[in-house]
């Protein structure tokens, strides 16, 4: 067992809007652009809901993830309107732990 | 050694619940409050004697270790253990019911081993472990079911 202080190659995200279960907005800073994809995908096909991937967006049976790539920075915005408050909250947060923490 | 259990009903079928539970661990980061990251998972399929390291966020600080499946009798016992720091186990067993599925929760863990320590932790150690079953078991539900 080890102890630290941050976790090796995580993400900066910060939650900037949380308007409800599952409709949140998060900003990432950082130097290259991400693969957001290839990041929150994996969390939604966990969960047992495969996402549908378009440029910027994923979509799955609950509602929509998506994101805007600037230079230095991502806002990553995600809109659940299907499922239960409960469901769609624990999702969202899912895919925020996956947005900091998942390993590519 | 100290023991939580608590038991939630959740309306799917038991292969389901124990599939969700037992197939990925990467997936218990969903439901496990403080669970952050679960890599190097030793094979694709669950079963007993299947590693995986885990990283734990523990009041600020990320607490990292190895976990080792012990026990997988699909679809009624998935058992495993915290390997390195201190010991604990982490059984689920689940029964079939006439809605669903009772799911029986049991986590027994070891208390630090110094006397100060364990002076300290002891009693806010149990109801911190008693309170995250329970949470365990209520985001488990919410995941599970629509």
């Amino acid at each position: 067992m080890s102890v630290r202080l941050f976790h090796k190659g995580a993400r900066l995200v910060f939650v900037v809007s949380r308007r409800g279960p599952g409709d949140e907005t998060w900003w990432s800073p950082h130097r290259a652009p991400r693969e957001w994809a290839a990041v929150l995908a994996p969390a939604l096909d966990l969960l047992v809901l495969p996402p549908h991937a378009e440029p910027g967006c994923l979509t799955c049976r609950l509602g929509s993830v998506d994101w805007t790539n600037a230079r230095y920075w991502s806002t990553i915005t995600v809109r659940f309107g299907a499922g239960s408050a409960q469901k769609r909250k624990l999702v969202c947060a899912a895919l925020l732990r996956a947005a900091r923490y998942a390993q590519l | 050694m100290p023991t939580v259990s608590e038991t939630i009903d959740i309306g799917a079928p038991v292969d389901e619940v124990f599939a969700f539970v037992a197939d990925f661990p990467e997936r218990a980061t969903a439901f496990i409050p403080g669970l952050n990251r679960i890599s190097n998972v030793s094979t694709p399929n669950a079963a007993a004697g299947q590693t995986w390291d885990y990283e734990f966020n523990w009041f600020g600080l990320v607490i990292s270790g190895n976990s080792r499946c012990t026990k997988l009798e699909r679809p009624s016992v998935y058992q495993f253990q915290t390997v390195t720091g201190n010991p604990s186990t982490w059984t689920y067993r689940f029964e079939p019911t006439d809605t669903g599925t009772r799911v029986v929760f049991n986590v027994e863990y070891d208390v630090p081993q110094s006397q100060l320590a364990r002076f300290a932790a002891e009693g806010a150690l149990e109801r911190m472990n008693k309170e995250r079953a329970v949470e365990v078991l209520a985001n488990l539900k919410g995941l599970i079911e629509e």
